[in-house]
């Protein structure tokens, strides 16, 4: 059996993500935890503070492109970094439900890692397997 | 690699002619692509896939002139990096460089899994039905909606792995690498390339053999899986601002270079995520947004005559914030006033290296030694969210206006239509955020300056010499066969060259031409050129922007040592604070291409020359 969990990837100017769940929405619990670990460079983030919203997007890829800008956007709108995610997808209705908890980034507690500019479309990958799905996912550094 | 016809015109001039048809057979060139480079230059250049680029964009309806491309070109998404294009202002269209669909090359005998869990033959799919699509690599499952199924017939190829593996597969197929997804085409022995077999792996190819010409399909997928994110490009107005002193290296040994470094870093937030010292009430933002760095100087960050040495004077007068959203507002007030990371710096410099006596006084620079100040820095989180916005407007829009283009990564919108024109005041946006920001950040210099020196910033000199955008589209007006045009420039990753006697240059600098500024890498040389005539005449008044990355920011970490690349920084006389080590070792300078070489290749072709060369004494990386 393959574990749940993430890899980053080259890209000559950009990082990206592999990320495997035992279902899509583990996979992107997983790849969210990734895009944070590039952020702080893989530092403890402690659940303190709760974000939730909902996404509705025309197909799965923006779904997950959607969900990991608007995380992007706490962070640079609130500076919070996140490490726990609960989500509630309806891959029927193309909906996302997401209960995001983490703290604010703090300079002293958190390492330095790169900043992402945003999430791209590159190559987007969003694989269903019979016991697990893949997501990969290039961050515009 | 490229295989296409590539003819040399002179020593710095390539060209591609306008009867190639592409890879795929697909592309019709309305005009040739010219590039320029040195032939030291060229083998590097064909490396990778930027020259099949140059000629997709020559393809972009509307198109004016040729398509062009700098020397620091590499390959991006949809255009180029380096890439330099025009589009008439009344038939064009806006490309932000790239928003595209992934087109996968099936076999006819491709098994399709609907929706719903059932198996249909992919020629019998409408278009619209929502598949799980089963590739060549086994296992690959994609879920999607199909919105273009062509029957065509191309070339297939046997990847056969050391492991016994095969995949079969068209040129343009993207397969997955232990370097990313690379197209079937620039793969070649002994690359690793994914494989599915109940683990994840990787496995050497052995062969890539032709086995000759089949029906294939493309399926063109909802997925959207354009490349490029607009904020690469026309959104950051990632740019430049190079500021003189009256002060010599002699003035500053190294203590007092080690103080203004370390103030200034302390002056200028950096780093990941970093916010500025300035709160940003009401409706403030918005003026950011519309007035840029008029902005910054009316709350007191600067000088009114800053504003005259700065591309468009700090402002897009085409700026609407009512088209940026409330999340890029809502990013972009916290980091108003920081330098971010990455590649964005600020450098004091040492003239090394004087060209052109006369130019260099009128931009003030009088002597080697003398000391300048540069900042490298964009529109930080605002401009990014608004690209993440207008990606899914410009999506769209390709749909909407059944644009055929070879490449659906360069996906525009014409220059008449609602997206086009909403985009493109929004990127003014981001562009006067940029302005701003770097227009605070010299403000905070100056003090670095002031506290440190004890000398005012007036008395020393601190002016701007100029400030430049290098990822930006604009209307402009041109000479086009003998008569004057405006069109669109779409400059990524380039940078306006304008010569002497226009109006857009500044008075003092009229009679010589508007400044150019070439941002190294960390710890290597800088360049001031300045604007030609022949500029004006073959390139829109264009000239290249930096040096470029050679390697993956991962790789770098694997290579270089901080320690290492600090020492060796110090041992050559430039001092460096960082925000982060891990910075210092992906920007270390070997990941970058030679600027020297690209600089002389500008001036080899006229189109820019040399003024200055500056080496830097201190850093302050993100």
């Amino acid at each position: 059996m393959m574990r749940d969990g993430y890899r980053l990837f080259e890209h000559t100017a950009d990082i990206g993500i592999e990320a495997k769940g035992k279902t899509l929405t583990r996979a992107f619990e997983e790849v969210a935890n990734g895009m944070f670990s590039i952020i702080t460079d893989g530092s403890e983030i402690e659940s303190k503070i709760v974000r939730e919203f909902k996404i509705k997007a025309d197909n799965v890829e923006e779904l997950l492109v959607d969900f990991l800008s608007k995380l992007l956007y706490y962070y640079g709108a609130e500076s919070l970094v996140f490490d726990s995610f609960d989500l509630n997808l309806n891959e029927e209705r193309l909906e996302l439900e997401v209960t995001a908890k983490g703290e604010v980034y703090d300079l002293n507690k958190h390492r330095y890692g790169d900043e992402i500019k945003g999430v791209t479309y590159h190559n987007l990958i969003i694989e269903k397997h019979k016991d697990y799905s893949i997501v990969r996912v290039l961050f515009d550094i | 690699m490229w295989n296409g016809p590539l003819e040399k015109i002179d020593r710095y001039r390539y060209r591609i002619p306008s009867s190639y048809h592409g890879e795929r057979g697909n592309v019709r060139m309305r005009a040739e692509g010219l590039i320029f480079a040195s032939p030291s230059m060229i083998d590097q250049i064909k490396r990778d896939n930027a020259l099949e680029q140059v000629a997709n964009v020559a393809t972009l309806p509307g198109l004016v002139g040729g398509s062009m491309a700098m020397p620091d070109i590499h390959s991006g998404y949809g255009f180029s990096i380096g890439g330099v294009a025009a589009t008439d202002s009344e038939e064009g269209v806006i490309s932000p460089g790239g928003v595209g669909f992934d087109i996968n090359c099936l076999s006819g005998s491709t098994e399709v899994a609907m929706g719903d869990g059932g198996l249909e033959e992919i020629k019998n799919l409408n278009c619209k039905e929502k598949v799980l699509i089963f590739d060549y690599l086994k296992n690959r499952v994609e879920k999607a909606q199909i919105r273009l199924a062509l029957e065509k017939r191309d070339r297939i190829f046997e990847i056969s792995t050391k492991g016994g593996y095969h995949i079969y597969a068209t040129l343009d197929h993207p397969i997955l690498t232990s370097e990313g997804m690379r197209e079937v085409k620039y793969l070649g022995k002994g690359d690793s390339v994914g494989i599915y077999d109940e683990e994840f792996g990787f496995d050497a190819i052995k062969s890539i053999r032709p086995k000759g010409v089949e029906e294939v399909f493309d399926i063109t997928v909802s997925s959207p899986l354009h490349n490029f994110i607009a904020n690469n490009f026309v959104v950051s107005n990632c740019g430049v601002r190079l500021l003189r002193t009256n002060l010599t290296s002699n003035d500053l040994d190294e203590k007092r270079v080690r103080g203004l470094v370390d103030q200034m870093f302390a002056n200028v937030p950096s780093g990941v995520g970093s916010k500025g010292k300035v709160r940003l009430g009401g409706k403030e933002i918005e003026e950011v947004l519309e007035e840029g760095a008029k902005w910054a100087v009316d709350n007191g960050y600067g000088w009114k005559e800053d504003l005259e040495f700065i591309e468009e004077k700090g402002q897009m007068k085409t700026a609407d914030s009512s088209l940026v959203s409330e999340d890029a507002k809502r990013r972009g007030i916290p980091q108003l006033g920081s330098l971010g990371a990455g590649n964005h710096f600020l450098e004091i410099q040492r003239v090394e290296e004087i060209y052109e006596p006369e130019v260099a006084k009128t931009f003030g620079i009088e002597n080697k030694g003398q000391i300048a100040v540069m900042i490298h820095t964009g529109s930080r989180g605002c401009g990014h969210q608004i690209c993440t916005d207008y990606l899914r407007v410009l999506e769209r829009a390709v749909r909407k206006y059944n644009i055929d283009l070879p490449d659906r990564q360069l996906a525009c919108a014409p220059v008449k239509s609602k997206e086009a024109e909403d985009y493109f005041k929004a990127m003014a946006c981001g562009a006067n955020f940029a302005f701003a920001n770097r227009q605070m950040i010299t403000h905070w210099v100056r003090e670095a300056f002031e506290k440190t020196l004890n000398y005012s910033a007036k008395d020393m000199g601190l002016k701007v010499i100029y400030d430049v955008c290098h990822n930006i589209a604009k209307l402009e007006e041109h000479e086009v066969d003998k008569k004057r045009k405006k069109v669109y420039v779409h400059r990524k990753g380039a940078t306006r060259a304008f010569c002497k006697g226009l109006e857009q240059v500044p008075t003092e600098y009229r009679s010589v031409g508007q400044p150019v500024l070439i941002p190294g890498d960390m710890g290597t040389a800088s360049y001031l050129l300045v604007g030609t005539e022949q500029a004006m005449k073959e390139t829109w008044g264009t000239t290249c922007h930096g040096a470029g990355r050679l390697m993956s920011r991962t790789r770098a970490r694997r290579e270089f040592r901080a320690n290492e690349i600090i020492d060796a920084l110090k041992k050559k006389g430039t001092y460096i604070r960082a925000a982060s080590l891990k910075v210092v070792t992906e920007e270390a300078p070997d990941a970058y291409k030679d600027v020297s070489q690209v600089v002389e290749a500008v001036e080899g072709a006229g189109i820019s020359r040399k003024v200055a060369k500056m080496t830097p004494l201190g850093v302050v990386k993100g």
